[in-house]
């Protein structure tokens, strides 16, 4: 694994800066009762302390715990809902009218995995203490797989099953029908293989500490420790390719048992913050300064794993030195290695100190300013490039200087050496005249990557069995990090004038821009202006209320709310970085060594031209290497339509209905590729009513629709591939236009919810509370692609448009709670608690720890841990018992 | 290269520009504004008030008994018992013109801070208030230009929660009764708003929001939406060898940071997100229009094999997929 003696040296180092820090700042505080009381003497009349008094509260109970589906994890995904005894809450307050010290504590779901505790105390205007523990689970299920967590970070495979899988593997040149006697073992063998349950715990530890230095002068410091630990599946998957000249026309199943493999992450993550701070203030004016650190430890930087289909190690299919190749080329380059190994999250560094300040130059007019400079820092020895030892980079590339990928020696560096300076800055000015008020603001945030450049001389591709380089796969650019940097820069002014005390309108003008490095477009600037009416009439008075947010006193109170709001905004480009493609017509004849592909094969009724990749195409260092037709929507021209509308009914202090809607476009230039467009509408209802008898009810339901939209193109390879050491041939990409295909997405969400609490205040029932809630979330995602025209014959599985089932995922959550008032500060309830949840989802219904067989596609070809989330019913039922005292 | 690094500079100068005219604004701005003392104050902390000390709410006592009591518990209470001058809180802070309510009874007669505007009730709260980092961007903020008031969700004397003061019984309840297209999240099929069985929140809105005026445009506790996001998921933070830029300018590129119809909060499915910015021409495979079935579009998507798509430190990690 990792070794960094250097930097667990600096760790501790840090360490143990940290505890004297919180140690010192005890110790400070810890004198601060006394030095109170001293100055309470001092400058205040005697006052008689008396001692803090104990109140408090317990909920503790019983539970009856029931659900039903095989894939419940989703039901406990985020909390722990136990069976048995349980002790809900815990709340301690020891304070008194006639003391200025208090403290509380307070502690929920205690024993249990999302338990959580706090403690605070405090002077009142001298100082504050604030102590937290929080634990938070993550559940994903029960999976089951060949590879076993044998030390952190290394997954073996028993190498008996290894070399039986091995034995039974078809040679190159075969499929891998379904019953043939690789997935027949497989499937025998994951009978028997262990089940693993999934899950993490986030456990976060807090303490704050404020202290009132003198009148003007505060200073806080805060430490926190956040651990996260446990596992969760992640991927390391890998397909094979097509067999020519099939082309996946028909079944695709599995060539070679080149798998990929689904595992379970290592996570034993370790965040410690550390915060330290002063305020100072004046009468008009008010500053500060704060240092962060923030370091991010991983104890499992890397995860290796055994493939469970190879006992010996070997490189991929070398393709023939003179095409055509082999037909046994391809398919077979994937995973031929024992041990695959991946890097995990590195550990880093930031630094960061603020400064902010704000003045009131009037009473109208306040300016204020923030600065903050940052410095992230990664240093974590590189991993080699593979444990395949039988790569050999050569073969691959015929001038690789790299005699052994497996040496880290061989890398262009040790560690990458990482930098990032990150600089924020705000700056506004506010006014107010009258009616009027102005206001001003700017804000940049500017990050520059600093981490050195590196090239590198190639790297073990995917499957760790073949060697990639610029020659062969880089169109003959480097392959290096770039230090991609960014400015966003954003100003807005704008004004309010209340044009009468029940109209008032505001206007602003927003400007953005990005700067870009190695990026698609080096600047865009957006323009936008928003306007807004607020109309508020009070049916009662005839005039205007105050700002709070209900009126208050008579019934007869009624109150019309309403806001429209409008954005207009218009993002446009300086320039879009493309690689110059070529077009070619579809009469190019090879050798054209303009066009020196055929290109001849598009249906008559189809575009017959091509973008393609030439062997003279100049390729632009640190440009995206990307189809030139492509328009990426984050950075490309825009124009976005953005509408609110929304009124509300006050009727009485007791009833309430509001209802809102709101419609957000944007439109992209749809002669090019990426996102065309996106349609977001949002429409929203409430109503709340307060009976005089005490009882309360709600009802709220949400529609919103988002519509998305994109076009994409399936590009072709150039058969047979390169040889060695020809340059690029080997990726010549082409995208032919009648290869073209759009997909839309529709995804609709209504949400209900409604509740009524009823705590009679009178009658034989004034001892009671019934609470009842309903809540329903449904989600539906329709898919639908289409060709715009006729795919060639040769594309119809890459970009021949196919129908998707659509996805359902319904939640419902119905409670119903009885409490009794037994005597003064004791009361005693019952809970019952439904949940059903229903997902049909394609992406997952089918996945099972190996699903060959089950569905043709490169599915297959895939081990999965089968630890995912479906349909479920629970059933919660609880007794309780609540004490105050 | 050269080149982008020209283009920069000149994109430096217009942004300088962009600034100075601003600057030149806000100087317009001060010409115009300053010098209107006259007008009632309306913003912070140059508004404090001396107030007589005394023993918490005499004279309110006899008639306003419960209310006051609670009142002497509380931080506002002690404030005034055990803290001098400007910084001790008596009824006479909020209710000014009490000396005059006291002699008449009258209600009229004494400053209700329920109906005085938003304006006044939040410039005699800031009076102290106002000297914290986290209302360091009140004023002019997005609550406070939508005229709230600090009695929008806080409450002295009917606070319905155990802490902060809230109108309202907890933080969420609060923010989500004007926020309402944010409620649905709380039953997503994914969701950040954890939550423990009995409703207590684990990650609530005030995780990641200040709602007294935090930073970037959501007003966010962080200066950036990224900077948020990396207090709890540092392990995103790098930097990497290999960094995604998309990811590195903005979470929200892919994440929907409340809820989604999609899992891991996403914004679309995993692969769609993808394809709106990948039509590839490396790596070798295409964008595929896919079956519903291919691995494609099974579980992860392209997260499938390029598992580190937030960023890599392999040697090899260039497509992210170690």
């Amino acid at each position: 694994m990792r070794i960094q003696t250097d930097r667990h040296k600096l760790n501790l180092r840090v360490e143990f800066f940290l505890i004297t820090c919180v140690i010192s700042v005890l110790l400070l505080t810890s004198l601060a009762p006394g030095q109170g009381k001293d100055q309470n003497k001092a400058k205040k009349k005697p006052t008689a302390e008396a001692p803090l008094e104990m109140h408090g509260s317990v909920e503790f109970g019983a539970q009856l715990r029931e659900i039903q589906g095989s894939h419940n994890a989703k039901f406990q995904e985020t909390r722990d809902v136990p069976r048995g005894l349980y002790v809900q809450k815990l709340k301690l307050d020891f304070t008194s009218v006639d003391s200025p010290y208090w403290i509380a504590i307070r502690a929920s779901e205690l024993r249990q995995s999302d338990q959580s505790f706090s403690f605070d105390a405090g002077q009142v205007g001298k100082f504050r203490a604030h102590f937290a523990w929080d634990q938070t689970p993550h559940y994903f299920g029960t999976g089951q797989s060949f590879l076993q967590l044998t030390s952190p970070g290394y997954y073996s495979v028993s190498p008996t099953l290894r070399a039986a899988l091995q034995a039974v593997t078809l040679p190159d040149g075969g499929r891998t029908p379904v019953n043939a006697a690789l997935p027949n073992l497989v499937r025998q063998e994951l009978l028997t293989a262990p089940k693993t349950e999934v899950r993490l715990r986030r456990d976060q530890a807090l303490l704050r500490e404020s202290f009132q230095v003198s009148d003007k002068v505060e200073v806080h410091m805060q430490v926190s420790w956040l651990r996260n630990r446990g596992t969760r599946p992640m991927s390391a998957g890998t397909f094979v390719r097509r067999p020519v000249p099939a082309n996946g026309l028909a079944d695709i199943g599995g060539l070679w048992e080149g798998i990929g493999q689904e595992f379970l992450e290592p996570i034993d993550h370790r965040t410690t913050n550390f915060k330290l701070g002063a305020v100072f203030h004046g009468e008009r004016w008010s500053a500060g300064v704060d240092y962060d650190l923030s370091l991010f430890r991983n104890r499992v930087g890397s995860v290796i794993f055994e493939n469970p289909f190879r006992v010996t190690n070997e490189q991929g299919c070398l393709p023939n030195a003179v095409p055509p190749p082999a037909l046994t080329c391809g398919a077979s380059n994937r995973f031929r290695t024992v041990q695959w190994q991946t890097d995990l999250s590195p550990n880093n560094d930031s630094h960061t100190i603020t400064f902010w300040a704000k003045v009131d130059l009037t009473r109208q007019t306040q300016v204020r300013g923030l600065f903050s400079l940052a410095y992230w820092t990664q240093n974590d020895a590189f991993l080699p490039w593979t444990l395949n030892t039988a790569i050999n980079p050569l073969d691959w590339d015929n001038v690789s200087p790299v005699t052994n990928p497996r040496d880290v020696n061989q890398l262009p560096a040790r560690s990458a050496n990482a930098k990032m300076k990150s600089i924020n800055q705000e700056y506004a000015l506010v006014s107010r005249h009258k009616a009027f008020r102005f206001q001003g603001q700017y804000r940049s945030q500017s990050v520059d990557n600093q981490t050195p450049g590196l090239i590198f001389p190639g790297y073990a591709a995917f499957g760790d069995s073949t060697w990639r380089a610029a020659r062969t796969d880089f169109y003959n650019l480097p392959i290096e990090n770039l230090d991609w940097d960014f400015r966003r820069q954003n100003a807005k002014a704008g004004f309010e004038w209340e044009i009468r005390p029940t109209l008032t309108w505001k206007v602003d003008y927003g400007w953005e821009a990005w700067n870009r490095k190695f990026r698609d477009v080096n600047r865009n600037n957006e323009h936008s202006i928003r306007n807004r009416l607020e109309f508020e009439h009070n049916f009662t008075s005839g005039g205007k209320t105050g700002g709070t947010a209900k009126p208050e006193g008579g019934k007869s109170l009624a109150m019309l709310r309403l806001k429209l709001d409008y954005t207009y905004a218009n993002r446009q480009t300086q320039g879009y970085n493309t690689q110059p493609l070529t077009f070619c017509t579809g009469n190019a004849v090879p050798p054209d060594t303009t066009c020196p592909v055929a290109l001849g094969g598009a249906p008559a009724s189809s575009p017959q031209g091509a973008w393609v990749v030439t062997r003279f195409t100049p390729f632009n260092r640190g440009q995206p290497i990307e189809f030139n037709l492509l328009r990426r929507y984050d950075e490309t021209g825009r124009i976005r339509n953005d509408g609110t509308a929304t009124v509300e009914l006050i009727k009485g202090p007791f009833t309430n209905f509001s209802a809102s809607y709101r419609y957000l476009g944007d439109k992209h230039d749809k002669s090019f590729y990426g996102r065309l467009s996106n349609r977001s509408s949002f429409i929203d209802a409430q109503f709340t009513h307060s009976f005089e008898s005490g009882t309360f009810l709600y009802a709220n339901y949400s529609r919103e629709m988002n519509r998305y939209s994109y076009r994409d193109l399936a590009h072709l390879l150039p058969n047979p591939p390169a040889p060695p050491g020809t340059i690029v041939q080997g990726t010549l990409a082409q995208f032919p236009i009648a290869n073209t295909w759009e997909r839309t997405s529709r995804n609709d969400l209504d949400s209900f919810d409604f509740g009524i609490n009823a705590a009679p205040q009178q009658g034989k029932l004034q001892k009671w509370e019934f609470d009842l809630s309903y809540a329903l979330s449904f989600a539906r995602d329709r898919i639908s692609t289409l060709n715009p025209y006729a795919v060639r014959a040769d594309s119809i599985l890459h970009a021949g448009a196919n129908p998707w089932p659509d996805t359902v995922v319904r939640r419902q959550d119905v409670n119903i709670a009885i409490t009794r008032h037994i005597k003064e500060g004791v009361e005693i309830g019952g809970r019952y608690w439904y949940e059903p949840y229903t997902q049909d989802d394609f992406s997952f219904n089918v996945l099972q720890p190996y699903v060959h067989g089950n569905i043709t596609s490169d599915a297959p070809k895939y081990l999965f841990q089968d630890a995912r989330y479906g349909s479920y019913h629970a059933n919660v039922a609880t007794v309780f018992l609540r004490y105050t005292f | 290269m050269i080149k982008q690094e020209n283009q920069k500079n000149r994109l430096l100068i217009s942004a300088r520009s962009v600034k100075l005219t601003i600057i030149a604004a806000f100087a317009v701005v001060l010409l115009v504004f300053v010098g209107q003392n006259a007008i009632p104050p309306v913003l912070s902390q140059s508004t404090s008030k001396k107030v007589a000390q005394g023993e918490v709410g005499q004279s309110c006592q006899k008639c306003h008994a419960a209310v006051v009591d609670a009142y002497a518990a509380s931080m506002h209470g002690k404030s005034e018992k055990f803290m001098e001058g400007d910084r001790a809180q008596a009824c006479e802070t909020c209710h000014t013109n009490s000396a005059k309510h006291v002699k008449s009874g009258k209600k009229e007669d004494i400053a209700d801070m329920a109906k005085l505007p938003s304006s006044e009730i939040n410039s005699s709260c800031l009076q102290c208030h106002s000297q914290d980092k986290h209302t360091f961007a009140w004023q002019g903020g997005k609550h406070d230009n939508t005229k709230m008031s600090c009695l929008s969700c806080h409450s002295q004397h009917h606070s319905k929660s155990e802490e902060k003061m809230l109108a309202r019984s907890t933080t969420e309840e609060t923010c989500l009764s004007c926020h309402t297209s944010v409620r649905k999240a709380a039953f997503q099929r994914s969701t950040h708003l954890f939550r423990t069985e009995h409703g207590d929140m684990k990650v609530g809105c005030t995780s990641c929001h200040n709602p007294h005026g935090g930073g970037a445009d959501k007003m966010l506790v962080g200066e950036t939406i990224n900077n948020t996001c990396y207090a709890c998921h540092a392990e995103k933070r790098g930097p990497f060898l290999w960094d995604h830029p998309p990811v590195r300018e903005n979470c929200m590129n892919c994440h929907a940071p409340h809820g989604s119809s999609n899992t891991k909060l996403l914004s679309m499915r995993a692969s769609l997100s993808c394809q709106q910015c990948h039509i590839h021409m490396l790596p070798r495979h295409s964008t595929t229009a896919a079956k519903a079935l291919d691995i494609w579009s099974l579980n992860r998507g392209c997260v499938n094999c390029h598992a580190q798509v937030h960023g890599s430190n392999h040697p090899g990690g260039r497509t992210l997929t170690r």
